[in-house]
């Protein structure tokens, strides 16, 4: 994507804003109780913060765009991948040519102790996904993009109960990428919003070698 | 990693403000708050130390001293939601009726986007400071959004919450990356 261009919808679901910031307001507000006000960092708010991990990315990476923050719950990835595609196809900045989605995800939410700090060694894994705009619905625009995402609305919305599961979402995701991509077997995976609207990745014709990168 | 979203539309829509409430130390209606504003009325007081603060040093504050109980919701339904729902339920609430939008005869699908960072912060904080230990727990809560948004009532109960039956997402910006956006 062209530097010039490159508007960032940086989407830090939930978990970022959780589990960091579970883990340090823990240890603040122990910290906090044992010691008074001083021992409370400045850092907190903006650091820890659902906005912090979107903006942090998005000035490391010198971008020029929106950038946002999303979800903070359950459902975050969902409504992550819902909010990446509203910037890129349904309004906002109308030079906003693409958008990064940026999904993080513990493995296990982690237990703490009485102190604060994790009792094991918890592991939080993270997923950049480009996103950019077919030019036309049908044709594909001409790109031969290797996945495509798309949104289906629910005539009748009825909201359910949050997603309770502690893991396996964003691995999942990971995994439906990559096999779609492939052009393996799996060639459909979907997730849907709790209030109803069904997001689904799909793979495209002449796939594309996806390199997946994973960091504990 | 790439990928593609279907555009579904190629003419972007007009956004326009259709209602408007605020709750807010300068008052619980619109037009309370503007005329206090611009009368350079602030709304930042001092308060006793016993009244809201923790610590000394939190003398100053800029209190919400009553939030209003919104038209359909029992007062005693909206009195058990924690101050948080109440404050972002209440201007909610009378927003939609400032829009003239008929919910009783069906009307338009309605969304909501809540702007808030630092609801778990702030909800872990108050529960610690009350003597519980939410912010140790192996759990994640459900977020605002959800707790508002229409989920089903206890057996017996009437709907406590207001049914949004549109999107329903919290998003928060960060200002620093926006003042980058802007000087670039």
């Amino acid at each position: 994507v062209p530097a010039g261009r490159l508007l960032l919808g940086a989407t830090p679901l939930g978990q970022p804003a959780d589990a960091s910031g579970r883990l340090a307001a823990a240890r603040t507000l122990t910290q906090l109780s044992a010691g008074g006000a001083v021992t409370v960092s400045p850092h907190i708010v903006p650091q820890c913060s659902l906005h912090s991990v979107a903006g942090a990315v998005s000035v490391a990476l010198g971008m020029h765009g929106p950038h946002l923050g999303v979800g903070g719950g359950p459902d975050a990835l969902a409504e992550g991948l819902f909010a990446a595609t509203t910037l890129v196809t349904g309004g906002g900045d109308p030079a906003c040519t693409a958008a990064w989605l940026v999904a993080t995800d513990w493995d296990e939410e982690p237990a703490l102790d009485a102190d604060g700090e994790a009792r094991e060694d918890p592991v939080c894994r993270a997923l950049a996904v480009l996103l950019e705009p077919l030019d036309t619905p049908d044709d594909g625009g001409g790109k031969l993009a290797p996945l495509s995402l798309s949104v289906r609305t629910p005539r009748i919305v009825v909201h359910g109960e949050p997603a309770h599961e502690t893991s396996g979402g964003l691995v999942a995701f990971a995994r439906a990428v990559a096999m779609c991509a492939e052009g393996g077997a799996l060639a459909t995976w979907t997730v849907t919003c709790p209030w109803g609207a069904e997001i689904r990745l799909s793979g495209r014709q002449r796939p594309a070698p996806v390199r997946l990168r994973e960091a504990a | 990693m790439s990928g593609c979203v279907q555009r579904h539309r190629e003419d972007r829509e007009p956004v326009v403000i259709t209602g408007r409430a605020a709750v807010s130390p300068l008052g619980t209606d619109v037009g309370t708050m503007l005329d206090r504003l611009f009368a350079g009325t602030s709304g930042v007081r001092a308060i006793a130390v016993d009244e809201r603060a923790r610590t000394a040093a939190e003398q100053f504050a800029a209190p919400v001293e009553t939030i209003p109980t919104p038209a359909g919701i029992e007062p005693d339904v909206f009195a058990g939601l924690d101050r948080l729902e109440q404050i972002c339920l209440a201007p909610l609430v009378a927003a939609v009726a400032d829009a003239g939008l008929d919910r009783s005869a069906g009307g338009p699908r309605i969304g909501l986007v809540l702007g808030l960072g630092a609801e778990q912060l702030k909800a872990w904080e108050l529960d610690y400071l009350a003597g519980g230990g939410r912010v140790f727990e192996s759990r994640r809560d459900a977020t605002l959004v959800h707790r508002l948004a229409g989920q089903p009532p206890p057996a017996g109960r009437a709907a406590t919450r207001w049914p949004w039956d549109g999107p329903g997402s919290r998003w928060a910006g960060s200002m620093p990356a926006w003042q980058e956006a802007a000087t670039s």
